[in-house]
């Protein structure tokens, strides 16, 4: 896990690079200007730029509020949890579903040919977790869901963004692939430095994060007879 | 030799209002610097993420800060210019005197000031409206989206104070440059060798400011910007009628 603030040398460097070329063009600007345009047409200028943005305070009050990453999440249901507990709490329930701080991100149900599974080695790429619950019907399907856990910037609940692994079955074989490096890049207008200097409105929302990205669950129901195939490599294939 | 008199205050005031029309071309340069800051900003001007295996989260920050710091620098280019001989010359077709010239001044600084605090503290809003009609909503957190009102005030309030005290160091630095030439070299390098030395006292400086209640740093500023005001009057009237 690596952080990156705002570095402000480089920062600095603009802004004074801007102001240099203002300053410039200012002086060989300016007496072309003064010149060319008369104070008044200056001031009604002035007066439409100011005017402009004084309008947009009312507009901006008036903007509809839907869409927004609302504030809705809630830090009690994020649970972190160890690979022992994910197995512990997924067995104890009927309905994996009902497991506190995880979320379903995707649920497949493929039609087995054969009476085996068998997995291939990209189930020891990334941090899943394998479950497998047996039905009590023999009916050749298998059913494949993922969960994540759930992710929490500050109040809001970001877990419907994260992406789930693409899985497929093919003779009798079980593939999981993790999606490509996933960027979520949100947006946050904060106070200026003028205002936030005696409020302390600003903070960095990633200071409030809870989740735990390390783990994913792929819960699989499958046909009570079927011959489940895993060598002890797979460490993170259980049974329950 | 007239033998109307006329006061300091009427003769100020005259003053001003010739300067607010005769100067009134320094706004462009305003407006340009701060659609400039405006445009900058839409990048972003803070980040933050962290990154795991499968998984980079990363939070842009957007306020007006650069739009207000453009501001400042402009102040304090319009503060020294004000005050050199091209400007000064300008005077002449009126009846003035050191003092009123110098009061004219501050009084138009004072005026861009609040010009500048006002609109550079409302770009913020141009800013949030921009981003709301190209950023995808759903990725964009609903806190502080919206400013209070008291928040707007609040924020003028404070950048128009900054902005006083950079012109009244702008006005003072271009004052000690007319007195003498070598200052241009001076001055800059002044700063720059006091920024790498003395790093840590320009943090205390600004923490003297920063860290004041409000009351207190309107205070701070006002006194400060009083006193470099003054110092430049004193100096400017030291000098030779052309000078």
């Amino acid at each position: 896990m690596n952080e990156t603030g705002l570095n402000i040398i480089p920062l600095l460097l603009f802004i004074v690079i801007i102001g240099t070329i203002v300053l410039f063009s200012a002086r060989a600007i300016g007496p072309w200007m003064s010149q060319h345009i008369s104070w008044k047409r200056n001031i009604l200028c002035a007066g439409v730029y100011l005017a402009i943005l004084i309008m947009l305070v009312p507009i901006s009050y008036l903007l509809p509020r839907q869409g927004f990453m609302q504030p809705g999440g809630d830090k009690s249901q994020t649970v972190l949890y160890s690979p022992t507990d994910v197995v512990d709490n997924f067995s104890s329930v009927e309905n994996p579903d009902q497991v506190k701080g995880v979320y379903k991100n995707n649920s497949q149900t493929f039609k087995l040919d054969t009476n085996s599974l068998a997995f291939d080695g990209s189930v020891n790429q990334g941090n899943y977790q394998i479950l497998i619950k047996r039905k009590d019907v023999d009916d050749g399907e298998i059913e494949v869901s993922s969960y994540t856990s759930e992710q929490i910037i500050g109040d809001i609940n970001f877990t419907k963004n994260i992406l789930p692994p693409s899985i497929s079955l093919q003779s009798g074989t079980l593939s999981i692939k993790a999606p490509s490096r996933q960027n979520l890049e949100f947006k946050q207008f904060m106070a200026d430095f003028t205002v936030d200097q005696f409020k302390h409105l600003n903070q960095n929302l990633l200071d409030n994060y809870s989740g735990d990205p390390n783990w994913r669950i792929i819960y699989l129901r499958v046909p009570q007879s079927v011959k489940i195939h895993h060598n002890l490599n797979e460490y993170n294939v259980h049974t329950l | 030799m007239s033998l109307q008199e006329v006061s300091l205050r009427s003769i100020t005031f005259k003053q001003y209002v010739y300067k607010l029309k005769g100067y009134s071309n320094l706004l462009y340069g305003l407006i340009i610097t701060q659609i400039m800051g405006i445009i900058f900003s839409m990048g972003g001007v803070r980040s933050s993420g962290f990154g795991f295996d499968e998984l980079t989260i990363m939070v842009k920050g957007y306020t007006a800060d650069l739009v207000i710091v453009f501001s400042f620098f402009w102040i304090a280019i319009i503060g020294s210019t004000i005050a050199n001989k091209s400007y000064k010359n300008m005077e002449f077709s009126l009846v003035a005197n050191r003092l009123s010239s110098n009061l004219s001044n501050v009084c138009f600084l004072l005026t861009c000031s609040i010009f500048a605090g006002i609109t550079a503290s409302l770009s913020g809003v141009l800013l949030r409206v921009i981003g709301y009609f190209t950023f995808e909503r759903t990725q964009t957190f609903f806190e502080g989206f919206f400013i209070a009102p008291i928040n707007l005030f609040f924020g003028m309030f404070v950048t128009i104070l900054c902005l006083i005290l950079l012109s009244a160091i702008g006005y003072l630095g271009g004052i000690l440059v007319e007195l003498n030439k070598s200052f241009i070299i001076i001055i800059p390098v002044l700063v720059i060798g006091f920024l790498r030395v003395y790093a840590e006292y320009l943090v205390g400086i600004y923490k003297y400011f920063s860290e004041s209640p409000l009351p207190l740093f309107t205070l701070k500023i006002l006194i400060l910007a009083i006193i470099l005001f003054g110092i430049s009057v004193l100096l400017s009237s030291r000098m030779e009628v052309r000078k």
